[in-house]
């Protein structure tokens, strides 16, 4: 996604250099969000974000099937499987991978992840009436697939190790609203649980123990418990990583070697909203890091990438929307049904909002926090005007 | 520049409001997506182009004509 819409926004911006698009996945670039949600359900197409003609239209060279194995900086080239690119300017868009569980590593076990189109298939050919899922973790996308494999009318089971859902980075009273409307939809919910052996069965299906006892047989296991940036073909280059693998940025998401950027999942960049160092795995922040990066290349833009984080996730007929950052202490404002908004702040300012069914809310909020600062009386007081 | 939005698809996230304020507004009373004008400046039709990007739903097409 990023690499397109970095290119697209390099012509827009009047950039006439050659620009190449490597994917390391094969056909049309397409949208990574509908893959735990309508792409589940059966003869749904992948959601192409562009097409050939566009992408000849803006001479951008695609190469499919191109994966990145090494970067030497300071000779500007990239290896590729079958070929080496020199370039000028290098934008890194290489995403993340799925972290894995040890106890669920065993290639026999009727299991996987949901980061491409492919892992996506995979378990939408397993859900369905009489058959049995089990999520293992209660992030959003365990939470999202878990809601369409319901809706398909699977049995599923949703295995959490800490004591509630979402416990990075969304409020526990929100989190608490979401658990409800799993409940009430007919997930069973294993919270503060873990697998502790996972074993293949002859028929094609999975047994799986868990911590508190429980065994579940199964016929796949999603594994959704994070993802780790996909940076190990950057590790012989010159550029700083992180820690944890993210590729070092400034506040132009530039890396350690000048005229290479970073971007989306795998890119942690000083973001002067805040003034803190974050990495965002985020729909709409990698979008906007992309085309910042394609309009600052073409000589366009501003020198800082200045974020307020924004997420979303649709799980039933419900949307959890997500603005700014969490804060040192949460308010909640109840409202009818599930309609719910809790304001994150410290002390007085308002630092970001979380809500439930309530678009409008968020999107004032959302207005607001990107303005100007807010108080936590007046965000209360919109949340409640609102309603 | 022909610009459109699929109300059944937009899901009133505003991310074009942020994108291209002076083309898109939320009604208040659906959280749908609508368009404030139908005449586009140049400044108009390259934010419109980063909306569309910008659009979760997908629910904005722009065509040049």
């Amino acid at each position: 996604m990023a690499g397109v819409r970095c290119a697209h926004a390099l012509r827009t911006a009047g950039y006439r250099d050659r620009v190449i698009v490597a994917d390391a996945e094969v056909g049309l670039p397409y949208d990574k969000p509908p893959l735990s949600k309508q792409f589940l359900h059966p003869d749904t197409p992948v959601r192409s974000l562009t097409t050939s003609a566009a992408l000849a239209d803006a001479a951008v060279e695609h190469r499919p099937g191109a994966r990145a194995l090494a970067l030497d900086a300071e000779q500007r080239t990239v290896t590729f499987e079958d070929s080496v690119v020199e370039f000028d300017k290098l934008v890194i868009a290489s995403g993340s991978t799925a972290r894995t569980l040890p106890a669920l590593a065993d290639p026999c076990l009727p299991a996987g992840n949901i980061r491409t189109a492919a892992s996506a298939a995979a378990i939408r050919d397993s859900i369905g009436p009489n058959r049995v899922l089990v999520v293992v973790g209660g992030g959003f996308l365990g939470l999202e697939a878990a809601s369409t494999a319901r809706s398909r009318g699977t049995v599923v089971h949703l295995i959490e190790a800490e004591p509630r859902l979402l416990a990075r980075g969304v409020p526990a009273e929100a989190a608490a609203v979401l658990a409800r409307i799993h409940h009430g939809n007919g997930v069973t919910l294993h919270l503060g649980t873990a697998v502790t052996t996972a074993a293949g069965t002859a028929d094609g299906r999975a047994r799986l123990s868990l911590s508190d006892g429980t065994s579940i047989d199964c016929d796949y296991i999603l594994v959704a418990v994070g993802a780790v940036p996909h940076t190990a073909w950057l590790e012989s280059s010159s550029l700083t990583l992180t820690r944890d693998g993210h590729v070092y940025c400034g506040a132009g998401l530039e890396t350690s070697v000048p005229g290479i950027f970073a971007v989306g999942d795998c890119a942690e960049w000083q973001n002067p909203r805040y003034g803190s160092r974050m990495h965002l795995e985020h729909w709409t922040s990698a979008g906007e890091q992309a085309a910042f990066v394609g309009r600052r290349i073409a000589g366009e833009a501003r020198a800082e990438c200045a974020i307020l984080p924004y997420v979303w996730s649709d799980q039933y007929q419900h949307t959890i929307q997500i603005a700014g950052v969490p804060g040192t202490a949460n308010t909640t404002v109840p409202n009818s049904g599930t309609a719910t908004a809790v304001v994150h702040h410290h002390g007085n300012d308002v630092l970001g909002i979380t809500t439930i069914d309530s678009p409008a809310t968020m999107l004032a909020i959302r207005r607001r926090l990107l303005r100007d600062s807010i108080t936590l009386e007046s965000a209360l007081a919109t949340c409640a005007s609102i309603g | 520049m022909k610009v459109t939005i699929d109300t059944q698809l937009c899901s009133g996230h505003g991310n074009c409001l942020f994108a291209a304020p002076e083309v898109f507004d939320l009604d208040p009373a659906t959280d749908i997506a609508y368009l404030r004008k139908t005449e586009f400046s140049e400044a108009d039709e390259s934010a419109v182009r980063e909306a569309v990007a910008d659009c979760p739903a997908n629910a904005i097409q722009a065509d040049d004509s």
